[in-house]
């Protein structure tokens, strides 16, 4: 499986102002494989779970998620900040082997763990041998 | 050492700032690989440190630090001397193992950050959250911390 990672131009309209004032930061993912399916961790630190997003369009898997930065509440003044407010973004190619429809995904703790399916077809099977 | 000044004057370049503090408190103590690094993002950089916010009010501080991926149990807070220990160690799950790892670009091991404290704080009413990969502490203030208004008496 080929790992893409796309620079920061954005073809979608009206995001490119989004995408000025937000940091594009490609997460730290973590592959695991085995025989049945295909495992994606993705650490996005003070992303909230209704902030992640995964979007398929043909071949390509897109791991996204905004994280605010903090906002500092009144009646507090900002020693240092580094955490600034941010765009986590990661797009993959997936395999023909992936099930598309069966991909799931959880996100705890700052990390989005995305499971692909491998095909039915692409697990070594066994032939009895009579 | 007045390491942080206490109350936010003009703003001033918070990075060299930064670059100072980390400095002076990392030659403290020799087991912290960001020193010889220049200070950058927290996610990006090789040296396991996380990214840290710092905010202060009359009553108490907030600390914000990045620190997805772990057990509650896995990070230790400590004050000392004004000084806030963020550290820990991030374990990689065994699960794993049975599956091959064909990447991993995510930092796992020992992880460290020393924070200056602008104010004393008090360290028995001090309350730690973490949520959504970030750990944020809030850290009242010593009452003899908090800023007190003084009368001007009239004739």
């Amino acid at each position: 499986m080929t790992t893409v990672n796309r620079k920061l131009v954005s073809a979608e309209p009206g995001t490119l102002q989004a995408h000025l004032e937000r940091d594009l930061v490609s997460p730290p993912v973590d592959v695991f494989e085995s025989e049945r399916e295909i495992v994606l961790e993705a650490e996005m630190p003070g992303v909230p779970k209704d902030g992640t997003r995964l979007s398929i369009e043909g071949d390509e898997l897109t791991l996204s998620g905004e994280a605010a930065g903090t906002d500092v509440p009144s009646g507090y003044a900002a020693v240092y900040t580094e955490r600034r407010p941010r765009e986590y973004r990661r797009v993959f190619v997936l395999g023909a082997e992936v099930q598309r429809d069966k991909i799931r995904a959880r996100y705890e703790d700052g990390v989005l763990q995305v499971t692909l399916p491998k095909a039915e077809r692409a697990q070594p099977r066994r032939i009895p041998v009579e | 050492m007045n390491l942080v000044p206490r109350r936010l004057q003009a703003r001033r370049n918070p990075f060299t700032d930064l670059l100072d503090i980390q400095r002076e408190v990392n030659d403290l103590f020799d087991f912290s690989l960001s020193r010889w690094l220049g200070r950058d993002e927290g996610l990006l950089d090789r040296s396991w440190a996380p990214s840290v916010d710092v905010l202060d009010s009359k009553d108490s501080l907030i600390v914000k630090a990045d620190l997805p991926g772990l057990k509650k149990d896995d990070i230790e807070i400590s004050i000392q001397d004004g000084m806030l220990v963020v550290r820990g160690e991030k374990k990689q799950e065994t699960d794993k193992k049975e599956k091959g790892s064909i990447r991993s670009e995510r930092f796992y091991g020992s992880f460290y950050r020393a924070v200056s404290l602008p104010s004393p704080v008090d360290e028995s009413k001090a309350r730690a959250a973490y949520k959504n990969g970030v750990l944020e502490l809030t850290l009242p203030k010593r009452e003899e911390a908090k800023p007190k208004q003084i009368k001007v008496d009239t004739d």
